[in-house]
């Protein structure tokens, strides 16, 4: 047997127009249908995310206006008690599963990349897949409205309500099935983000130079690969249940509802974790940068992001305060829910601090961040009354959590989001968001969310359950729930002003330039929008904020961005170590690569078959995915790895 | 509209203030006035709670304000002019964090202890209950077994009204005959959920008479909206004269015979 040893020796150059048109050559994608569906680019597939993710978004959106008129007065006929409970449903489904993390994906599979001064992602060919994937699940969730059976039971979807002898019809077939495949898209990315951090940083940055946001990503990544398996599981137990007639979940055959209370939280709790971390990774990025400073305790946010991730483990249990559990064991989850606010309560003082001693700059952005951090406090402290079991026995399973769980989500997720929208849209497009029309769509998005959420803390209080289809005129709730539904009114307005922006900026938005916040990470050093190969030259860094360290003077060094190394033998990028980010590898990169659509449609006519009995279909879908997966991981010796590093 | 004013009649009969009736008939679900221990303790914790919670809200978001106000004063308000230079000195920031820090610890804490101590006072009846009383959930409605200690002959059905004596604990056993409910009555409980397989516990208290308004509190299916139930609390006198009416042989009234 005799080993090929690829050696090769990166030259360092400066950067230079000759290189930059041999590596568009190198890292372009095909145009055409082709070129479509291969893309392997991580800036086309976090785009795709973030779009896909604002049209579920959408979607989730219109369901709850329909919910919300439904809502406005008393013994409202709209819609049907069936269709409500769909309706809420796949709103929550789609929320937490479509719109949550996805446009958080999205983001960060755009920038992971350039923040990180490398070319894509450690496994860009994973990372297709788990689009497509993504958009697969999605479409076999909503399919269920074709067929009027769409889940109707609630995201959290207890048995035995959710078992045929209650629930007969495919509805929470397509909700099993759909999140099973779901996971396969979660875990495929949550390991490509966590390969990433660690190999492909740019020479220099260090783990104590990284972009916050990759640390939020990254610590919810590894979050996802440890609570993914659990949810998977209990809704594969699940769909045995309903399709073989196993017992798992049936107290009638010995089986177990609370088993899958616990199985379940143990992934969802973690998950509104995952929804919201990176979100406040990119605040804690984009807020600094319109005070004119750095972040304020860098180190402290770190951790407390990662600490919170770790708690977020440990407390599952409150989300089953009333189901008669041992009280010691209630106790000691009431105790642990409360300490969790701690790291949250650094995160937010470091905010603040960072707003008070600096000199923020009044601009959309900024107004989405720092509405951000109010509207966390918002749905923090609610978080904290129903950490308290005594309070919970009352709060719980009312209207005053459905205020708590949107603003926490609408607060901490999307005015993340649609701060981080105003900061980046002009990296990715070229061109900037229109400021007047933005801070219009805040003002209304900002005022009509309190409007509508605030007052449900009353509703609440007032005692009105939630996944009600209806309620009675005694019950004295119709003054708030319109308040409610007019609020909510308010906030679609302000959001279909911001898609106006986007439409309008797109095509006449003013020219950005690289750099129009004048931000300081590697994303503001390359040209708006990027080039397919991201830099010409991989950056050296040595401080945290390379577009700032000369007028900040942190003393580290001097990064290096117009003279690096060069990488142009096909499509190349550098590893680097874990932890000291030393140069190690040269990596081949793929290219473009049909293959991991391929398999996600296989596998998707495989579940479909399974959904729909028609077992060929299933055993089709199941041969053909390895198939495809051959295809995919047929070694090519242009992908064949130096095995000798890069020394000196 | 009959309920309410029932409501309204007992409890101005016992001499409770016209406000507390006024509220109690306005919103029959109101969690915030506790008419029975447990009930108490619960209202009492939520408006600690609030308390403390609005005071962050407020603190926090007049730190937001001041420090964006600052710049708006200054004239770096619009983004259209230049941007201003960049500044350090993380030092003099940090005690920002820390003394947030400690705060929120501290206040946790306390919130904590107070948590801990109200679980201990609700976690069981202040003396041994002399009825249990067995509810089963069904979808979309309530039946209601009642036990006295003892005397076997006693016992009883109802369905969707529960009749309890005033002034002593209840013992309430919930089980379910399909899927999960959750039993409320906001103003002498939080929740407890009936789970097949399952037998929970809890206890009710009621300190003044009067009819309370309760709720199935977890999703049960297309009439989980109405699937409500109403507690009649009596003066002992009053209860045990109601509770021998609905023993009388068939030709007296019993409850399940006349809701079908
Ligand atoms: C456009 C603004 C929104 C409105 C008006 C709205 C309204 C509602 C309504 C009416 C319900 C059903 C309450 C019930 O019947 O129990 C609901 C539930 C829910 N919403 Fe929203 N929502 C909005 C946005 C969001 C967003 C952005 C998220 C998450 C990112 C979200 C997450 C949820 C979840 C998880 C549920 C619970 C679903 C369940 O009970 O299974 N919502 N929302
Ligand atoms: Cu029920």
């Amino acid at each position: 047997m005799s080993v090929t040893t690829y050696e090769e020796q990166p030259k360092v150059e400066r950067r230079s127009d000759r290189l930059a048109e041999r590596l568009q050559r190198i890292w372009e994608t095909k145009p055409g249908l082709y070129g479509w569906i291969s893309t392997v680019d991580h800036k086309q597939i976090g785009i795709r995310y973030i779009v896909t993710a604002f049209a579920f978004l959408v979607v989730g959106g219109v369901e709850a206006l329909i919910m919300r008129v439904q809502l406005a007065q008393p013994e409202t006929r709209l819609v049907t008690p069936e269709v409500y409970d769909q309706l809420f449903t796949m709103h929550g489904i789609t929320m937490i599963f479509l719109y949550g993390l996805p446009i958080l994906s999205g983001f960060s599979n755009y920038l992971f990349p350039l923040v990180l001064g490398s070319r894509d992602m450690a496994f860009p060919r994973l990372n297709a897949f788990s689009y497509w994937v993504y958009l697969a699940s999605g479409l076999f969730l909503y399919s269920s409205f074709l067929t009027g059976s769409a889940p109707n039971n609630g995201w959290f979807n207890y048995p035995p309500y959710s078992l045929p002898e209650f629930n007969p019809g495919p509805n929470m077939d397509f909700y099993a099935l759909g999140m099973i495949l779901l996971g396969i898209s979660t875990t495929a990315g949550a390991a490509n983000f966590v390969i990433t951090v660690a190999r492909t940083r740019a020479v220099g940055m260090s783990l104590n130079r990284i972009p916050i946001l990759v640390w939020g990503t990254t610590t919810i990544s590894v979050g996802n690969l440890l609570a993914v398996p659990a949810v998977s599981l209990a809704f594969f137990l699940l769909w045995l249940d309903r399709q073989f007639g196993t017992h798992f979940y049936d107290a009638s055959g010995g089986g177990r509802p609370l088993l899958w209370q616990h199985l379940f939280w143990m992934f969802a709790h973690p998950w509104v974790y995952v929804i919201v971390l990176p979100a406040m990774g990119m605040v804690s990025d984009g807020l600094p940068i319109f005070c004119r400073r750095p972040l304020v305790g860098y180190t402290l946010v770190v951790l407390a992001t990662i600490t919170t991730m770790v708690l977020g483990f440990g407390v599952w249990v409150h989300h089953m305060f009333a189901t008669g559990l041992p009280y010691m064991l209630l106790s000691v989850f009431s105790g642990s829910s409360l300490i969790i606010t701690v790291p949250s309560a650094v995160a937010v003082f470091a905010w603040v601090a960072t707003i008070l001693a600096g000199t923020p700059v009044i601009t959309t952005a900024f107004l989405f961040f720092a509405a951000f951090v109010v509207m966390f406090v918002v749905g923090g402290v609610s978080g904290v009354m129903t950490a308290s079991m005594p309070a919970d026995l009352q709060l719980h399973d009312t209207y005053f959590v459905v205020a708590h769980l949107h603003y926490v989500l609408i607060g901490i997720n999307v005015f993340g989001v649609l701060g981080a929208l105003y900061m980046w849209f002009p990296k990715m497009s070229g061109r900037m968001l229109d400021e007047k029309l933005g801070r219009w769509s805040f003002w209304l998005i900002f005022i009509g969310f309190n409007v509508a959420f605030l007052p449900m803390h009353w509703t609440g209080l007032l005692g009105m359950p939630r996944r009600v289809y209806t309620y009675p005129i005694e019950a004295g709730w119709g003054t708030v729930n319109l308040i409610t539904t007019i609020g909510t009114f308010v906030l679609a307005v302000g959001f279909l002003m911001l898609f106006v922006n986007v439409f309008v900026s797109l095509q006449r938005g003013r020219i950005a330039g690289p750099n129009p916040w004048d931000g300081p990470t590697l994303e503001w050093a390359t040209s708006s929008p990027p080039p397919p190969y991201n830099f010409a030259v991989l950056p050296v860094v040595a401080s945290r904020h390379p577009l700032w360290e000369n007028r900040l003077r942190e003393g580290t060094g001097e990064s290096s961005l117009d003279r690096g190394i060069v990488l142009d033998n096909g499509k190349e990028i550098i590893a680097t170590t874990a932890i000291d980010a030393e140069p190690d590898l040269i990596l081949k990169m793929p290219d473009d690569d049909p293959s991991p659509f391929l398999v996600t449609v296989f596998m998707t006519l495989g579940f479909a078959g399974l959904l729909l009995h028609w077992w060929w279909l299933a055993a089709a879908g199941g041969l053909l995915t390895p198939v495809g997966l051959i295809a995919w991981l047929w070694p090519s010796a242009e992908l064949a790895q130096t095995a000798e590093g890069v020394h000196g | 509209m009959d309920l309410r004013r029932a409501v309204a009649a007992v409890a101005l009969l016992d001499g409770a203030s016209a406000a507390d009736a006024v509220e109690r008939a306005s919103h029959p679900m109101y969690t915030l006035q506790g008419e029975g221990m447990r009930g108490a303790v619960m209202a009492k914790l939520i408006w600690g709670f609030s308390a403390v919670s609005i005071s962050v809200v407020v603190i926090i978001g007049m730190l937001v304000l001041i420090g964006s106000w600052r710049s708006l004063r200054t004239g770096v308000a619009s983004f259209e002019g230049t941007l201003p230079p960049l500044s350090r000195g993380e030092r003099d920031a940090m005690p920002w964090i820390y003394a947030g820090l400690i705060v929120t610890t501290i206040t946790l804490a306390v919130l904590a202890v107070w948590t801990i101590s109200s679980m201990v006072s609700i976690g069981r009846p202040p003396k041994e209950p002399p009825l249990t009383i067995e509810i089963t959930g069904n979808q979309w409605w309530w039946r209601v077994r009642y036990e006295p200690q003892g005397d076997q002959s006693r016992i009883f059905v109802t369905a969707n009204e529960i009749h309890i004596p005033v002034g002593e604990p209840v013992r309430v056993r919930l089980i379910s005959n399909d899927v999960i409910h959750s039993f409320w009555v906001p103003a002498l409980t939080g929740k407890t959920d009936l789970i097949p397989g399952r037998i929970n516990e809890t206890w009710i208290e009621a300190d003044k008479p009067g009819v309370y308004r309760g709720q199935c509190a977890e999703y049960c299916g297309q009439q989980h909206a109405h699937m409500a139930l109403s507690v009649f609390a009596d003066p002992p006198d009053r209860f045990q004269a109601w509770w021998d009416g609905q023993l009388r042989p068939a030709g007296g009234r019993s409850y399940l015979q006349s809701l079908r």
